[in-house]
């Protein structure tokens, strides 16, 4: 825990939570990661990763809506993430949004898990 | 009211109209939550798509969509006036390979084609025309 820092973008409809976790960062999404929130989310994912943050967990729970220009920045990091030799976590999908993950191929290459202390717990590892 | 008519922008700002445009069509014609789901996805990707591509030239242009509720399907149609762009004619995304090696890319149009019923494209007068059906399930 710690260092909870909350950080609410200008587009009011993504908001992301960061917290540390001794060296894992978990960053808790809630409402919708589109083509218009994507922007800011993939500026502030990749540069996290770009300053060392490698071992991350990113939670779905409060996210209610994803779409493709939100999986290509999950894929995106977790590409940076595997050539730094981090470790990406994703956890606590709702049905629908694990549905998308399913059907776009993703559950196969990610990282996902139900329960966030159980994904902070592997990311760690 | 069974018939919902939006002249949108192509701008990305739009979209939030037309998750309302779905939300009011689902209470009008019983569409559960994934059903509602699925098809503010379908056209948020193919309104993304015309607003990044369909207008190589900038400036604004307008996208005319129409959501209508027949017995039990809910028939949707788009036109624009964007460069001809046949989505049903696409390659399917990679689906398969190894992280490292995975392209993105198409996976918009791949929603559309799992998720929706019907499918039609046709290019008239310089208009490009979709219309897709989804047969409305009881699932929730």
């Amino acid at each position: 825990m710690n260092d909870a820092n909350l950080n609410e973008n200008n587009d009011r409809s993504l908001i992301m939570m960061k917290e540390t976790h001794g060296e894992v960062m978990l960053i808790s999404l809630a409402g919708k990661l589109d083509s218009m929130t994507a922007q800011t989310f993939e500026q502030d994912l990749l540069g996290q990763i770009a300053q060392g943050r490698v071992r991350l967990v990113i939670d779905f729970s409060q996210l209610n809506y994803i779409s493709s220009a939100g999986l290509r920045v999950i894929l995106m990091a977790a590409k940076r993430i595997k050539v730094a030799s981090g470790k990406l976590v994703l956890s606590g999908m709702q049905t629908h949004i694990r549905e998308v993950f399913e059907i776009s191929g993703f559950l196969t290459i990610l990282n996902v898990l139900d329960g966030t202390n159980a994904a902070i717990a592997a990311a760690g590892q | 009211m069974q018939r919902i008519e939006l002249l949108l922008r192509n701008d990305l700002s739009e979209l939030s109209r037309i998750a309302q445009a779905v939300e009011a069509m689902a209470d009008v014609c019983g569409l559960g939550m994934k059903q509602s789901f699925h098809l503010n996805l379908v056209l948020d990707e193919l309104v993304t798509n015309l607003v990044h591509y369909a207008y190589p030239e900038g400036s604004t242009h307008h996208i005319h969509l129409t959501l209508e509720c027949v017995d039990t399907t809910i028939r949707c149609e788009l036109r624009d006036q964007g460069i001809a762009f046949n989505p049903l004619d696409q390659a399917e995304p990679d689906l398969e390979s190894a992280l490292e090696d995975r392209a993105i890319g198409g996976l918009g149009i791949y929603f559309m084609q799992q998720m929706m019923d019907d499918l039609h494209y046709e290019r008239c007068d310089n208009t490009n025309i979709l219309r897709l059906g989804m047969r409305i399930t009881n699932e929730l």
